[in-house]
């Protein structure tokens, strides 16, 4: 049944009653898989390398975590030093970023290492983004601000010393309410962003040089964000419920124009929620706007017709809404993680401490290799050789068959030429005896 | 033939021997021409021949003619030629663009003219050549130009080298992005100007450059006054190239510079199309620029190497002009300007170099260049800080002041510039030695901060652009602390100016908002900040820049939890957003901003709350402020909020009764007054007991889409039907008490009944009495047009708002069968009563509007006594005439029935 899904919604809210968060199929609104547990805060549902689901419980300290394959349950609780605010997963799912309070903690997944601990907002993050490639993360916060952080120069700049904080790339000071929303588009550091606020503001800047290209005003505050996969549209979500559409492309030429061109004439709002529009996400093929809101509901809008087309309704206010491309263990409810998630250390990881205590000397990384899998391995590999015999004898028995061909080519070849031989012998013969025998006569 | 002998004598006579005697007058020869007649010239001021054509000058000469004689050998025809020219091209400019590159060509040419007037002119025309024409007109052309004044530069006659400097102040004037592209050869021309190559055959040594200082003792000017106009030069076209390059390094960095930033405002009324990347021409500077490293110039050129060339040179003039011994400090006024220039160049030269420097991390410029700053520093710091004297008056020897008085501003911006140059080098001081001058500077700055006076404000600009640098490079926090303390007894003292104040202002704010992390702990910026909420509310708010800077600080120091501004932001609370305080008096721009403040207030209670509300009656405020303030504050009370921690700054009740104060539009004490008033209310209408009284048609306005907006605020809370009740109850209270209402509460009431009022909820019995009566007076206001109007356009939104007031009256009777079904009973009590005809006649016009009504139709049948009531109606109009109004009154009971 669930082969052919491609694209499914990951919806939670804040109650945790039925679940603690849900995939829902876009085509009929059933559900295909629910995570039981507490509710989970703003922007702190992540999918972890296509293994787990990360969730950070809304007035707790805590994170739960999933097995994508086990839906009953919480597996595991991380305890943190405070309420997890925002929280992030570098695409290839090595590290785990989250902002407690005005603190934005980094987390190795393989180890639970803590490996550092940013320090450069001035009141509670927000909001946290990786750009697609994993490069740099994006965080914003109640002050206002929206930092670019360079992955790789915050994590050895930690190693290095401890006193010594890592600088962001940039810094934006753009807004001045506090940063609700931010999205990154793709292309790494090539990648655009956009930043919502209170100050009824969206900004849309480029990463990798912090230039503000776009800022545009609404009349309502917004409180979410974001982009289809083209970047040719920005999606804004207001406090009064109100999805507004800005195109990011300039207004088509119009060579007939008709006056009852009422279409347009609306503006471009999607309207349908009666509290603010906390989550934005858009299909892959830019045509399906999902949004979340606090009026417990999440709402599947087609964006050519700005319809809803379909209502998930919550039992609280929707704190995260996705579109996603399910993992197969999410929709099968099988196979098992291959790595082990190891507890997050509540400490800063620091080289000393790794040779003193008996903790910090396992740098190791513990990966699950079961029996469980191995009948799985062989299976997939007894399959995969099967295959190829399966190929190479059909190319040998090609091979025979073009080489057989061939020699009947030859044979063909040579006939030809006896044939011709033959049928010069034969026309000489006919010349010498015809015009002999007329030179005769 | 014989010749006759008369032939011979005369032939003779021609030779004898003239004698001449001693006392005799000379007889005058007989070949003599007499010059005793009186002639005069004919002057031909312009040729009679007009050929029109062509343009011409007023001597009717056309531009080929004119080019022509700009080549003849005589210097009068030339200078004729190139006036006549310049005189063409003033009377028809369009001319210029046709003949631009002949003109160009000849006048460049003529800058190495050997006649001083021939090469004035042709500096003049070409001033006006280039004030007519843009820069991309001219830069084909312009390489043309440079060659040739490089040519004028270099030459070997001293008064043409003069002049050159002059064609260079109109290219700099005019086009300097073109000149600084083509830095390479000028540049080099400077410094070739004011020296002399060394020989090749002497050996170079590490230190000393290839160049010297040239003295030309057979000049007219003096070697100090013509280095000082060369390095006046040098100052501009240094400056251009500065500001070339960082304009350049902005638009490619994009820093802070609003380039390429486009601001849109979204209304819900079109869809908003923007092209976030507009095709974009790259711009056309293939010119060197200093961040660049392939020059285009084929000279291969390099900052670096001018620098290293340039620099002794500036050491060894400043050392000529500076006062003789170690430690003297006297400078005679006619060597300051050449030693002022020194400095300037010496600081834009570091600016250059700083510049290149932030492209590439690792430059060996700034190392040779602080290489020289050894001497640099032993020969600035000697004497400082220097006294210029004043200039003397070219009066008679004797009476000469020597020891007279010292110039105080000369001398002030020479030390200044001292201290910027000399601080330049802080950045890279490794090994301390800039601690000896170090303090001498900065006692420097502060006798500089301490004794201010009017008209000081001048030199505090440099004063502070000099410690903002000070601070930015220097690593010790006590000493930059220091300094700090300096500028805030200044802006603290009551002597200084306004304008002065307002410099320290920007000064300080730059320095907070610079977000070093070194700096943020400082005390003194931190006890400024928090004394500036009193700043605001005492400052001048004509000075909208100066306001919007201090209210960025006072923004970003609360974002930063600053808790002492917080509080002092409480404290001075009624002054900023009480009624009449800052934030009436302010543009909508900045109102904003003040609004943006409240988020981070950290409690708002009841009183701060009722002095905002106040602040939103006012009309000063605009409606999109107070939605903003609103939006504002329920961002900060729990109805937003996923999770509760914390106690929130605003609370729930509050914030209902904020906006249902919103709603209502007037205070208590206004509608108090207004049930006060003995005399008739403005619109009265018969039977009904809520009476209405005129707003203006703008204030209506405004209430209707503050009415609108709170209810959509208040549709956000989490359980409508508490909020419902809490409504209720607000509205029963008001109404019970007021019984006279202002038109725009009127709409209020009936706009909240409409919006918040659940489908199915029943009203209770004592709010139902109220909301009808003020139903009834809605309609009977808005169907008999009570209200008098004076012209067309207020007409036409009169009507229109009536229209919409009418519409939510009829809306409200609609959403409840029980208002409905009481005023059927009032009104028939009322009309039983026996009133007046006039009367009863507007009850029943009202009546058959609602039977008209569709949607009031069923209410209408349901309440079951319609028919009665329509009966009891129509017996007291029976013997009325108005057959209309019967009749159809007749038909649409039938048809609800």
């Amino acid at each position: 049944m669930a082969a052919h899904v491609l694209e499914a919604a990951l919806t939670s809210d804040t109650s945790g009653q039925l679940w603690s968060s849900c995939l829902w199929d876009l085509q009929s609104g059933t559900t295909l898989a629910t995570y039981k547990g507490d509710g989970s805060g703003p922007r702190g549902l992540c999918l972890l390398g296509n293994q787990y689901l990360l969730s950070a419980a809304n007035n707790k300290p805590l994170i739960h975590v999933w097995a994508l394959q086990r839906r009953d349950h919480v597996q595991q609780r991380m305890v943190c030093g405070g309420r997890v605010s925002a929280m992030a997963v570098s695409p290839d799912g090595n590290f785990v970023v989250a902002g407690i309070a005005e603190k934005i903690n980094i987390w190795q997944v393989c180890t639970g290492n803590l490996l550092s601990v940013l320090t450069r907002h001035y009141q509670g993050v927000t909001c946290l983004s990786f750009t697609d490639d994993g490069s740099h993360f994006l965080s914003a916060g109640d002050d206002n601000l929206v930092l670019v952080w360079p992955l790789h120069s915050v994590l050895s700049g930690a190693s290095t010393a401890v006193g010594h904080s890592p600088e962001p790339r940039h810094t934006l000071s753009h807004h001045s309410l506090p940063v609700t929303d931010l999205y990154c588009g793709c292309g790494g550091l090539q990648a655009r962003a956009a930043s919502a606020s209170l100050d009824q503001t969206c900004k849309l800047f480029e990463v990798s040089s912090g230039q503000v290209l776009l800022s545009v005003s609404f009349d309502v505050s917004i409180t979410s964000v974001t982009m289809d996969t083209a970047e040719t549209r920005l999606f804004a979500g207001g406090t009064n419920g109100n999805i507004h559409q800005v195109n990011l492309h300039a207004q088509p030429v119009q060579r007939e124009k008709h006056i009852e061109d009422t279409d347009d004439d609306q503006g471009q709002i999607f309207k349908g929620h009666g509290k603010q529009v906390t989550c934005l996400s858009v299909s892959m093929d830019g045509s399906q706007l999902l949004s979340g809101s606090h009026d417990h509901s999440a709402r599947l809008w087609d964006i050519p017709s700005r319809q809803c087309v379909r209502t998930f309704s919550h039992k609280g206010p929707v704190t995260n809404a996705m579109l996603l491309q399910p993992p197969s263990p999410m929709l099968s409810g099988r196979g098992k993680p291959s790595a082990l998630l190891q507890p997050f250390k509540r400490h800063l990881h620091t080289q000393g401490q790794g040779e003193d205590t008996e903790e910090g000397t396992r740098d190791t990384v513990d990966i699950r290799l079961g029996q469980y899998q191995k009948g799985m391995v062989s299976e997939g590999l007894l399959q995969n050789y099967s295959e190829l015999k399966r190929v190479h004898s059909y190319t040998e028995q090609k091979d025979i068959q073009e080489k057989s061909e061939h020699v009947s080519k030859q044979d063909l070849e040579f006939e030809v030429k006896r044939l011709k031989h033959i049928n010069q012998e034969l026309y000489q013969y006919a010349a010498q005896n015809i015009f002999n025998s007329k030179g005769t006569s | 033939m014989p010749k006759s002998a008369k032939k011979r004598k005369a032939k003779r006579a021609d030779f004898n021997k003239v004698k001449l005697k001693v006392g005799k007058k000379l007889p005058k020869a007989d070949n003599v021409t007499d010059t005793s007649f009186k002639s005069k010239a004919i002057h031909l001021p312009d040729q009679l021949k007009t050929d029109a054509s062509q343009p011409t000058n007023f001597k009717q000469q056309n531009v080929k003619d004119l080019l022509t004689q700009c080549n003849h050998y005589s210097a009068s025809v030339r200078h004729e030629a190139v006036t006549g020219l310049k005189d063409l091209l003033v009377r028809h400019p369009a001319a210029i663009p046709a003949h631009l590159s002949l003109v160009l060509e000849k006048c460049s040419e003529l800058f190495v003219d050997k006649d001083p007037v021939v090469r004035k002119a042709a500096i003049g025309l070409l001033c006006h050549t280039f004030s007519q024409a843009s820069t991309n007109q001219i830069s084909p052309f312009f390489p043309l130009i440079t060659a040739h004044l490089c040519c004028a530069m270099t030459h070997i006659f001293e008064d043409i080298r003069h002049d050159s400097l002059t064609v260079l102040d109109a290219c700099l004037e005019h086009f300097p992005s073109l000149l600084t592209s083509r830095s390479g050869q000028i540049l080099t021309n400077f410094v070739g100007q004011i020296s002399s190559m060394k020989d090749k055959g002497v050996k170079k040594d590490a230190t000393s450059s290839s160049h010297r200082l040239s003295v030309n003792p057979n000049s007219k000017l003096t070697s100090l006054q013509w280095r000082s106009k060369v390095l006046n030069r040098l100052h501009h076209f240094l400056k251009a190239m500065l500001s070339e390059s960082v304009s350049t390094g902005d638009r490619q960095t994009g820093d802070v510079g609003k380039k390429g930033f486009v601001d849109e405002i979204f209304d819900g009324s079109r869809p908003l199309y923007v092209q976030v990347f507009p095709y974009s021409t790259s711009s056309s500077s293939t010119g060197f620029l200093i961040g660049s490293k392939t020059p285009s110039t084929a000279s291969l050129f390099s900052l670096r190497e001018f620098a290293e060339s340039l620099l002794p040179l500036l050491l060894e003039t400043w050392v000529e002009g500076s006062p003789g011994g170690e430690g003297q400090s006297l400078v005679r006024a006619d060597v300051s300007d050449l030693l002022q220039g020194v400095l300037d160049v010496l600081g834009l030269l570091w600016q250059c170099l700083q510049h290149r420097e932030q492209d590439k991390q690792q430059d060996p410029t700034k190392t040779s260049f602080l290489h020289q700053y050894k001497n640099i520093h032993l020969h600035l710091m000697s004497g400082f800080p220097y006294m210029v004297m004043e200039q003397s008056k070219k009066g008679k020897g004797p009476q000469r002041d020597q020891s007279g008085g010292t110039n105080v501003q000369a001398s002030l911006i020479m030390n200044l510039s001292i201290c910027d140059v000399m601080t330049c080098s802080l950045e890279q001081d490794s090994d301390g030695t800039a601690a000896e001058w170090l303090d001498t500077v900065f006692d420097y700055l502060v006798s500089c901060l301490s004794d201010v006076d009017d008209n000081s404000a001048d030199h505090m600009e440099n004063v502070l652009r000099v410690i903002q640098h000070v601070i930015k490079v220097l690593p010790k926090q006590d000493l930059c602390e220091d300094l700090l303390t300096a500028v805030h007894n200044c802006y603290q003292s009551e002597e200084i100016s306004d304008r002065t104040r307002q410099q320290i202002v920007h000064f300080l704010a730059q320095t907070y908002l610079q977000r070093d992390p070194g700096l943020q702990k400082s005390e003194v910026l931190t006890n400024w900040v928090a004394s500036l909420p009193h700043y605001l509310v005492t400052m001048d708010t004509a000075n909208q820049q100066q306001t919007e800077e201090v209210l960025h600080v006072v923004q970003s120091a609360a974002t930063r939890g600053h808790s002492c501004m917080v509080e002092n932001l409480m404290a001075n609370f009624q002054n900023i957003y009480g009624v009449g305080g800052l934030l009436c008096s302010l543009s909508p721009p900045l109102q904003r901003h003040l609004v943006q403040l409240l988020y981070h207030l950290p409690l708002l209670g009841g009183l701060k709350l009722s002095t905002l509300s106040q602040a939103c009656r006012q009309r000063e405020v605009g409606v999109p402020v107070v939605e903003y303030l609103v939006q504002i504050l329920l961002a900060r009370s729990p109805v937003m909020a996923v999770c509760e921690e914390g106690t929130p700054p605003v609370d729930t009740p509050r914030i209902l009764s904020f906006l249902m104060s919103l709603m209502i539009g007037h205070s208590v004490e206004e509608l108090k007054d207004l049930q006060q008033e003995t005399s008739r209310p403005d619109v009265w209408v018969p039977g009904c007991r809520t009476q209405i009284s005129c707003v203006s048609l703008e204030l209506r306005h405004r209430q209707k889409a503050l009415a609108k907006f709170t209810c959509e605020c208040l549709l956000q809370f989490s359980s409508p039907d508490q909020v419902w009740k809490v409504v209720g109850a607000v509205l029963e209270r008001y109404l019970g008490m007021f019984h006279t209402l202002p038109m725009d509460t009127l709409y209020a009431v009936l706009v909240a009944m409409v919006m918040l009022l659940h489908p199915g909820t029943e009203i209770r019995k004592e709010l139902m009495t109220p909301i009808m009566h003020c139903c009834w007076a809605a309609l009977d206001l808005s169907i008999h047009n009570r209200i008098p109007v004076s012209d067309r356009e207020t007409e036409v939104a009169e009507e229109n708002w009536q229209g919409e007031l009418l519409h939510a009256a009829l809306q409200t009777m609609a959403s409840s069968q029980g208002v409905v079904q009481s005023w059927l009973e009032h009104i028939e009590a009322f009309v039983k009563e026996g009133t007046e005809r006039c009367n009863t006649e507007a009850v029943a016009k009202v009546l058959l509007k609602l039977m008209q009504t569709p949607e009031l139709q069923r209410p209408l049948q349901q309440t079951g006594v319609l028919q009665r009531v329509v009966g009891t109606v129509m017996v007291c109009l029976r013997e009325d005439e108005n057959e209309k109004l019967l009749s159809s009154m007749v038909y649409q009971a039938s048809l609800i029935k």
